[in-house]
């Protein structure tokens, strides 16, 4: 079964972290903050075609099934930045 | 002629397989009967009275040449199973497409590069992704070239925003990814 992200779910999950966004010259600049600080960023390609974004879920230190699954409500943020703790991303 | 070969004429192989049929090697393990053709005529004038001398002789040989082609047989069989491999391992690597590419300027944008960065390159799906590991920042595009200009431009945007970022607020991963920043870029004065 593939996961691979789109832009699509890079914008779904840029909602979902409640995540600032930068506008760049052909992309987008993500900016996830927790209590002040950046946590993680990615960048989002504009287009009017679906374009896979694979590289999310690595920025996001998850793997693509656990990324799709956070896409899909199944993990909330609040368990995700308990994942981010676990992993050392997160003070 | 030698003496042997003469021998070897005089008796007939047992048809062990039809005309045509592909050849076997295993057919060398069978027996192989030897009678002597029209024998009983001719014996008295071709056949050498101490023809049974000759027999160990003539089995060693055909021992030897059976012994040979069974190493062959199996050096090719060897042959084909590394070939087969080098194969496998030669097609992963066209569909991944996957290349290392060096990133020696960043011009015309206003930034020196103190090193080259080595970046990957990589087929996923119709698109190509482009990465900086050590940084952890990715990005893809429609083509190897788009991929890794894109890229280019990632890298800028995260030494611009972390950079005017104040310490405090970067968060572990930011302020790894601004020091190996730092390592490679300088914005010209």
């Amino acid at each position: 079964m593939k996961f691979t992200n789109t832009q699509e779910d890079g914008y779904a999950i840029k909602k979902k972290l409640e995540a600032e966004v930068v506008t760049r010259k052909g992309h987008d600049f993500v900016i996830f903050r927790h209590l002040g600080k950046i946590i993680l960023s990615f960048g989002i390609r504009r287009g009017s075609k679906e374009l896979p974004h694979p590289h999310i879920n690595k920025q996001m230190f998850l793997s693509p099934k656990d990324c799709r699954l956070f896409r899909e409500c199944h993990i909330t943020v609040p368990q995700y930045i308990e994942i981010l703790k676990a992993k050392g991303k997160i003070e | 002629m030698s003496q042997s070969d003469t021998l070897f004429e005089e008796f007939e192989i047992q048809p062990f397989r039809q005309s045509g049929t592909k050849w076997d090697l295993m057919d060398c393990d069978r027996a192989i009967l030897p009678f002597p053709r029209g024998a009983e005529s001719r014996q008295s004038q071709n056949v050498s009275p101490d023809w049974a001398n000759a027999v160990p002789s003539l089995i060693a040989k055909l021992v030897s040449e059976i012994v040979e082609k069974k190493k062959m047989e199996l050096r090719f069989s060897l042959l084909e199973i590394t070939v087969s491999e080098l194969k496998s391992q030669f097609n992963a690597l066209a569909v991944a497409k996957t290349r290392i590419v060096p990133i020696n300027t960043f011009t015309p944008n206003p930034y020196d590069l103190l090193k080259p960065v080595l970046v990957s390159v990589q087929a996923v799906e119709d698109e190509f992704e482009a990465g900086w590991f050590d940084a952890n920042i990715h990005t893809t595009g429609e083509n190897e070239e788009e991929a890794v200009s894109n890229l280019k431009s990632l890298i800028l945007d995260y030494f611009e925003i972390f950079t005017n970022e104040p310490s405090e607020k970067l968060g572990i991963e930011p302020k790894r990814q601004l020091a190996i920043l730092n390592q490679y870029i300088q914005k010209r004065p």
